[in-house]
């Protein structure tokens, strides 16, 4: 690899490094700003209310609980194919996702997908299942959806308004918080590019060096 | 619960004060598994650094969760244990609390990734 190519990709590098730290930095005041919402009603619900009837002593930690939304976990290729196919650089990086969503990015407009609500669609690898498979696993499927209930009733039957409002802010945040894990991720693996890219840079130059010397 | 999870996706556990774990198990992310363990940590005033600490590890090397929220000023608490750490699962992102707004030249990720970029050396080397 010449030494223009490489300074090229050192570049590439640097602008999509740059892009991430941005994005990170916007969905930070993204999150920041729906937690806050979400505080700011708690706050409101709790004068309603009353100090103690929101708390985690309402939350059933001795019953069954289940989450309600939960995250899917895979590796995927850097999108920057050319920095890192032409340098030869470990481009995996983990990629979170709301489970049930078929990108990250896609949920923040759709909303979070709740597990109980979607159970009908099974994931591509199901389709090799046998039937009494697929059955058992609608069965457990649907037991578990039973199980799911709305955080909400924890603190009463009749809540106010404002605790909804203050369970949609934080509903809102973990599209964010996916995305956030998402970048943090992903900029990892361009440290260690640009790292790698700086390396292979003084070895090429040194290499030229020795090169015009014995000319 | 467990066999759930397992066929889903994994957890998002918080550590944080009460205001911040109410508020995201409303969300939906609470669980109690079959070991009863909790994905969450309510931290007060009597919570001690190494009980975090304690918790922090143990959500580590729990392989059902994925993603650990933590306060940033829980997190400046055990800031050594997050500084070292750097596996990319379980990920952490450190969270605003009630009390402090989210300061990113505190967070571990970025003070590392900011540190690390662009050194000395680079711009010496570049020019």
């Amino acid at each position: 690899m010449e030494y223009s190519e490489v300074c090229e990709l050192i570049d590439s590098n640097v602008v999509e490094y740059l892009t991430t730290l941005e994005e990170i930095l916007q969905y930070s005041a993204d999150l920041e700003s729906a937690v806050r919402d979400g505080y700011w009603f708690m706050s409101k619900a709790r004068s309603v209310m009353g100090q103690k009837l929101i708390s985690e002593l309402q939350v059933p930690i001795n019953c069954d609980m289940v989450a309600s939304v939960s995250v899917d976990c895979g590796e995927v290729r850097d999108d920057v194919p050319v920095l890192s196919s032409a340098a030869n650089l470990s481009n995996q990086h983990v990629m979170f996702s709301i489970a049930g969503a078929s990108d990250g990015e896609a949920v923040l407009s759709g909303g979070v997908r709740q597990r109980n609500k979607g159970a009908n669609t099974a994931p591509a690898t199901d389709c090799s299942l046998t039937n009494d498979d697929a059955e058992t696993n609608t069965v457990h499927d649907s037991a578990v959806a039973s199980k799911i209930k709305d955080p909400l009733k924890w603190f009463g039957i009749l809540v106010p308004q404002s605790l909804r409002q203050s369970q949609a802010a934080f509903k809102t945040t973990l599209p964010l918080v996916v995305k956030l894990a998402n970048r943090k991720c992903k900029l990892g693996v361009l440290r260690q590019q640009h790292q790698q890219l700086l390396k292979m840079k003084a070895e090429i130059k040194s290499r030229d060096v020795t090169v015009e010397n014995n000319e | 619960m467990a066999m759930h999870s397992a066929i889903k996706g994994k957890l998002i556990a918080v550590i944080g004060d009460e205001d911040s774990c109410v508020g995201f198990l409303l969300g939906g992310i609470g669980e109690v598994n079959k070991a009863r363990q909790t994905n969450f940590m309510v931290v007060t005033k009597n919570t001690t650094v190494h009980e975090i600490e304690e918790q922090f590890k143990s959500f580590v090397h729990r392989d059902d969760i994925a993603i650990i929220l933590i306060n940033q000023n829980v997190a400046e608490m055990i800031r050594y244990v997050l500084d070292n750490y750097n596996q990319p699962i379980p990920a952490v992102l450190e969270i605003p609390s009630k009390d402090c707004p989210y300061d990113s030249s505190k967070d571990s990720i970025l003070r590392r990734a900011k540190g690390s970029m662009f050194t000395a050396e680079d711009l010496r080397t570049e020019a």
